[in-house]
């Protein structure tokens, strides 16, 4: 009977395996062979897909992106600027952007765009701050129309401000000023400015067609972008490597190999620098409060050590100008020895030890206390790679006398730790807006910070320092781009000698592409815009690609 | 006091008990669930203050103290309501679970079914056969298999069948390109999905059923009725489905009944493997996520069902063992 069972069990999975090798379809993604079809591996399902394309909404579909515009693109690999539903702007001064509005552009259910709409999207994240991602009205004073200009006024001097204006994305008066709750409204059928409109949804897969309304058609080659929906990055490297995406985000150990290697002559990658990984300190706290002791720390680490092992190779040391390299290399203080990037120097890290008060006693680094020195690290719960870094770490200054602990707690928990300074030591990302101004101001101003016990909205290291607060002031009110470079460079220096965060590497954005179908991708020497097929970057790449 | 209707005040003291903790445990996590949702996004890069503010507005994660947040909770679930889910904001709780139990139902529920079937008849051949070559193949190799972690068992049958060979889909409940309906070409094809998950979970529970019903067996064919039957020349099929195995199931009744109430919560590892859209995916991703909403609901699905299932195997032991129908006669 037993035997029977078992028989009846193996012929019900051989018929089901026999159904699918007549259909076929047990990998089958893509729609077809249509040269004009991408699949794009990024949107991740969990495990399906929710049909959620509000372009205010933290849940929404990766595609969402590809339908809304904003004023202008920044490019946040050198903060380069192209105008998509602006044609450009202008500064009044320190305290006022007019942008003048695109002309002849249509919403795709065919009703004309207008300086209207673009006034009514800002307005209406004043109605509902919950949209405010960009944190518009911490900054602005009032948004208004005349003729075809925008004007946008500042409630204090704020010219690095713009960045952020231009890069809300803009939605029609007539269709959300009739909507109760725009913070749960999924918007299943979006109108848009953008290169594609929503074409079929599923919760596996969705698709977007190309807008033949678009107001640039001509320059968009892809007629249908392809989603799936991804789960878990196993399944989607497993997929890339077996040419199941035309572009993706993924990192893959090995990529020459699992990735270029099966097809040398299409497949390509670019991992251009994202962020910086760094390792941030608690400065409230003993040892880290001293400058001197932080400076010997960042010089007992090997960086290129520490990158090769976490990034496998992918990646390059960090500036300890805290500027983004290459991308941010106009704005290098040429006067930083190898443009900031700090070797490992053992011999300078115990002198500058000493001086900070810690000597060498039996394999311990020990304090004026007595103490033997020793950290706890935190990074969070199934960050592999930054976990990686910090084990590197670990080997490295334990070299120099420093007991190092590592503790990875879930990201909520490591953040929350974070938020409210109850930390010695984490790994942390930070900068990658293409803004040096942006990336300190969030980093290192002292507006940014809370008291051990309160939560801080980003300077979680709690750097204090009245005169960078100072130079970001003064930043905030120049409009020309040589005084700014000035300021940056001073910006840097105090990065540099006071070393508030002790830069590691740079994490990439990690972009996949094949040029089968399509040519035209960025890459390190046209770098247009980042690799990414979410956020802002992929309007720009729609528009790039052409028929292979 | 009948028996029953102790049985029944305990049910809803344990309810009771259980859905309080319910309430509590998720609270004691660390971070907030804005925390989670974060988290998601700083794989894209670093976020911003502001960012991070609108997320916490949209969610409109609660200010209220832990008592009336408690009492809403005991009132709303009472009454079935269990919010909009974080992670899936703004889909309510109820759609998502509605969605997703089909799902597990279909694969655990017959999975696990058809574990407990072939297991235990496997089970009481072995003992019957006990010492021969296919007690021997049996009882090994279910020791072997049940020792195998769920999910390494999973990604074999994934990398080999699915990977290497190519004979079944990687991952999903059903094709890209398709949505839910009840056409015969959809559920072929959700079957043909089903089968390494199905597999995974047969492997896994198959020697658990069979181990504990040979070792119930061998004990029972030690007894004195056993040796009776065989001197008065019963046939050896006879004495082995109707005298011994009768009684040496009654233990994995008990097991199976609490094994059909975990039904609800879904195989966990198995579905995050395969990324099965059933109910332990939308558990693991609501733990992850601290989505309080969904956590409690699907805890509380999941507890009760363990419960009634309880209940009913508690109620149904005394028609099938009548030695528990005397003792409570005599109370």
């Amino acid at each position: 009977m037993t035997r029977s069972v078992g028989l009846a069990l193996l012929g019900a999975a051989l018929v089901a395996a026999g159904l699918a090798g007549c259909s076929g379809s047990a990998n089958n993604t893509s729609t077809g062979g249509d040269a004009g079809t991408l699949v794009i591996g990024v949107d991740n399902g969990s495990p399906t897909l929710q049909d959620n394309f509000n372009p205010f909404s933290a849940n929404k579909r990766i595609g969402t992106t590809y339908m809304y515009e904003p004023l202008e693109f920044v490019n946040a690999v050198d903060g380069r600027e192209t105008p998509f539903l602006a044609t450009g702007h202008t500064l009044r001064g320190s305290g006022e952007v007019d942008f003048t509005i695109r002309t002849g552009v249509h919403w795709s259910d065919g009703k004309p765009f207008t300086p209207a709409d673009v006034v009514f999207t800002f307005n209406y994240l004043k109605k509902f701050p919950a949209l405010d991602s960009l944190g518009i009205w911490q900054h602005v004073r009032s948004v208004t129309a005349s003729g075809d200009t925008v004007a946008v006024r500042f409630t204090a001097p704020d010219v690095p401000f713009t960045q952020q204006v231009e890069q809300e994305v803009i939605v029609p008066e007539h269709v959300w000023s009739t909507i109760a709750d725009p913070t749960t409204y999924t918007n299943t059928a979006p109108v848009v400015t953008g290169p594609y409109t929503l074409g079929s949804f599923n919760p596996n897969q969705y698709t977007l067609t190309r807008n033949t309304k678009y107001w640039q058609a001509d320059k968009v080659a892809a007629a249908t972008l392809v989603f799936p929906a991804l789960s878990g990055n196993q399944q989607s490297q497993l997929e890339l490597s077996r040419g199941g995406y035309d572009w993706a985000t993924l990192f893959i150990p090995n990529v020459g190999q699992t990735w270029v290697g099966k097809n040398a002559k299409d497949n390509h990658y670019w991992f251009p620098p994202g962020g910086t990984i760094s390792l941030f300190l608690n400065l409230t706290k003993a040892p880290y409060d001293n400058p001197t002791f932080r400076q010997a720390l960042s010089y007992a680490l090997d960086r290129k050590d520490i990158a090769n092992k976490a990034e496998d190779g992918y990646v390059q040391p960090a500036s300890q100008s805290g500027m983004l390299l290459p991308n941010l290399k106009s704005w290098l203080d040429p006067s930083l020895p190898d443009s900031g990037v700090i070797g490992q120097d053992l011999t300078k890290a115990t002198q500058l030890f000493g001086q900070a008060g810690y000597t060498m006693r039996g394999g311990a680094l020990v304090g004026p206390n007595g103490q033997q020195v020793t950290m706890t690290v935190q990074t969070p719960n199934g960050f592999t790679d930054w976990l990686q870094a910090a084990q590197t770490l670990q080997q490295q200054i334990k070299s120099v006398g420093i007991a190092v602990t590592i503790q990875t707690p879930e990201y909520a928990a490591y953040n929350q730790a974070m938020q409210n300074g109850s930390f010695d030591a984490s790994i942390a990302s930070f900068g990658g807006t293409g803004s040096p101004y942006l990336d300190f101001f969030n980093t290192l101003a002292s507006s940014q910070t809370a008291p051990v016990g309160q939560t801080a909205a980003s300077n979680f290291s709690r750097f204090n320092d009245p005169a960078l607060d100072g130079l970001l002031r003064q930043m905030q009110g120049e409009t020309q781009v040589a005084q700014q470079q000035g300021t940056v460079h001073q910006l840097e220096q105090v990065m540099y000698q006071q070393v508030p965060v002790i830069t590691l590497f740079y994490g990439a954005t990690w972009g996949e592409y094949s040029t089968k179908k399509l040519t035209g991708w960025p890459d390190a020497s046209n770098p247009y815009a980042p690799p990414a097929p979410y956020g802002a970057p992929p309007l720009m790449i729609v528009t790039h690609l052409t028929g292979a | 006091m009948h028996p029953a209707v102790r049985k029944l005040i305990m049910f809803v003291a344990t309810l009771w008990a259980a859905v309080t903790v319910n309430f509590f445990i998720p609270r004691l996590m660390p971070g907030t669930p804005a925390d989670a949702a974060l988290a998601k996004l700083a794989g894209n890069g670093p976020i911003s203050p502001a960012q991070k503010q609108a997320i916490e507005d949209t969610l409109g994660v609660p200010h209220t103290g832990l008592a009336s947040q408690y009492w809403h909770y005991l009132d709303d679930a009472a009454h079935g309501r269990f919010g909009i889910s974080y992670t899936y904001f703004p889909e309510p709780v109820t759609s998502l679970i509605r969605t997703a139990l089909p799902w597990t139902l279909v694969l655990v529920g017959s999975a696990t079914v058809l574990a407990f079937v072939v297991g235990t008849l496997a089970g009481v051949l072995a003992a019957w056969r006990r010492g021969r070559v296919i007690d021997a193949v049996s009882t090994v190799g279910s020791t072997f298999t049940s020792a195998f972690p769920y999910f390494w068992t999973a990604l074999l049958l994934l990398f080999v069948f699915a990977f290497k060979l190519n004979w079944f889909p990687i991952k999903g409940g059903y094709q890209a390109a398709a949505s839910p309906n009840w056409s015969a070409s959809f559920v072929a094809d959700a079957a043909f999905h089903s089968v390494l998950p199905a597999l995974t979970i047969l492997v896994s529970g198959l020697g658990g059923w069979l181990l504990g019903m040979r070792n119930n067996m061998v004990n029972t064919l030690g007894e004195d009725y056993v040796t009776f039957a065989e001197a008065n020349g019963l046939r050896g099929r006879t004495i082995a489905l109707r005298y011994a195995a009768r009684n040496a199931l009654l233990p994995n009744i008990t097991a199976f009944g609490m094994a059909l109430g975990l039904v609800v919560g879904g195989s966990l590892l198995t579905e995050v493997v395969f990324a099965y859209p059933g109910v332990g995916y939308l558990l693991y991703n609501s733990v992850v996520n601290e989505d309080f909403p969904l956590m409690q609901a699907l805890f509380l699905v999941i507890t009760i069902s363990v419960l009634v299932a309880n209940l009913i195997v508690d109620l149904l032991y005394g028609l099938l063992d009548p030695r528990s129908r005397r003792a409570r006669s005599a109370v």
